[in-house]
């Protein structure tokens, strides 16, 4: 028996048991290969024990009840439909929940953001209104104000030159 | 054209035209299967019979988007498949009861017993019982795919081919599904395999 005989035997087994002849056929084969009986054996009876299986109970009335469900939709929907299409009722929420939370949070996002628009223009209005207040646009440089006694002669009035006193040491 | 050759596809055509009487043919002929295959996917009777209604009322409402290129069995059985492993999908993110829970005063009896119909003797049904647990046990250890690559392969009228498609993967991958389940199957069932601790309840041997 060649290998591709073999291999259409195994095929057969997994599906049901072998006839009298496919038996016959596989035990002239096996009598030479010792080493491989016992598995072919255990397939054969695993088989043989999947065959004397008991058909699983049914109903008698099945087939009408099957009838009656098809006939009346509207009393009966099918309990498997949005299974059997992929979408579960968890999927369904699950989905809803994502999209609302999107959505809320790009309220949020968009909330912020001319939120500090606004908070930006009206720093801007203050701080015109305090430059106007104080002047502060009418500052001398830095480099001025860096030195201490220049600082000081700003804040004190200009000092007016005693004529009459120079006049006099001049004459002296 | 598939229709000329498959006769179920012929019903079909005539389902999607609203004859009744053609749907009905298809439950009849295909109503065992379909709840054999449930039950040894769920391993509960109950729920393999109202699961398997719904793979019906689904065929019944889907009729307008069937196409008879394809066999209506692989179209049949692929709407099983997925109501099916939706189902496993429901429990295992809603675990209700173990399917191992036992009544409170024996624990040899499981809660959700498959049973057999058949005429036997006592012993022989506390055999044949004791022998369904042990391989509904060993089926729920394989893996979902595993499971119903094995069982869709004790369907004699649906190629391998066919299981290729309705579990959609290539030809060698279901192969390979196949034989790694009953690999497995062989391992955990190895004392009734080897040992032969069952008898042939329709011939009443022992083996």
């Amino acid at each position: 028996m060649d290998s591709h005989e073999l291999n259409r035997l195994k095929d057969t087994l997994a599906r049901r048991p072998l006839t009298p002849e496919e038996s016959d056929c596989l035990s002239r084969h096996l009598a030479d290969q010792p080493g491989v009986q016992a598995d072919w054996e255990a397939q054969r009876n695993l088989t043989r024990l999947f065959s004397q299986l008991a058909d699983v109970p049914l109903a008698s009335n099945f087939t009408a009840q099957v009838l009656r469900a098809v006939e009346t939709p509207s009393a009966r929907r099918p309990r498997y439909s949005w299974r059997w299409l992929g979408f579960g009722r968890p999927a369904l929420q699950f989905a809803g929940l994502a999209l609302g939370i999107v959505i809320l949070f790009s309220g949020l996002s968009l909330g912020q953001s001319l939120g500090r628009a606004r908070m930006a223009t009206s720093l801007a209005n203050v701080v015109r209104s305090v430059e106007a207040a104080f002047g502060l646009a009418q500052l001398p440089p830095v480099e001025v104000l860096q030195d201490f006694e220049a600082i000081h002669r700003f804040s004190q009035p200009p000092v007016r030159a005693d004529v009459e006193l120079l006049d006099a040491l001049a004459m002296n | 054209m598939a229709a000329d050759l498959d006769p179920d596809a012929v019903l079909m055509l005539r389902v999607k035209r609203g004859d009744r009487a053609a749907f009905e043919a298809l439950v009849e002929k295909y109503k065992q299967p379909i709840v054999n295959l449930m039950g040894r996917m769920l391993g509960d009777p109950v729920e393999a019979e109202d699961l398997t209604q719904g793979v019906f009322v689904q065929v019944f409402r889907s009729a307008h988007r069937y196409r008879d290129s394809a066999r209506f069995s692989t179209w049949l059985y692929t709407i099983a498949r997925n109501l099916c492993l939706n189902e496993l999908r429901r429990r295992s993110r809603h675990p209700a009861e173990s399917l191992d829970a036992t009544y409170p005063d024996d624990a040899s009896q499981p809660l959700h017993p498959i049973a057999d119909a058949r005429e036997l003797s006592p012993p022989d049904r506390l055999l044949q019982q004791e022998l369904e647990q042990k391989i509904q046990e060993a089926l729920e250890a394989l893996p979902p795919n595993q499971r119903l690559a094995v069982l869709l392969c004790r369907q004699e009228d649906v190629s391998y081919e066919e299981i290729a498609r309705i579990l959609d993967c290539s030809l060698s991958a279901t192969k390979s599904l196949i034989h790694r389940g009953r690999e497995t199957l062989k391992q955990r069932l190895k004392p009734y395999l080897r040992t032969g601790q069952w008898q042939d309840s329709r011939g009443g041997q022992q083996l």
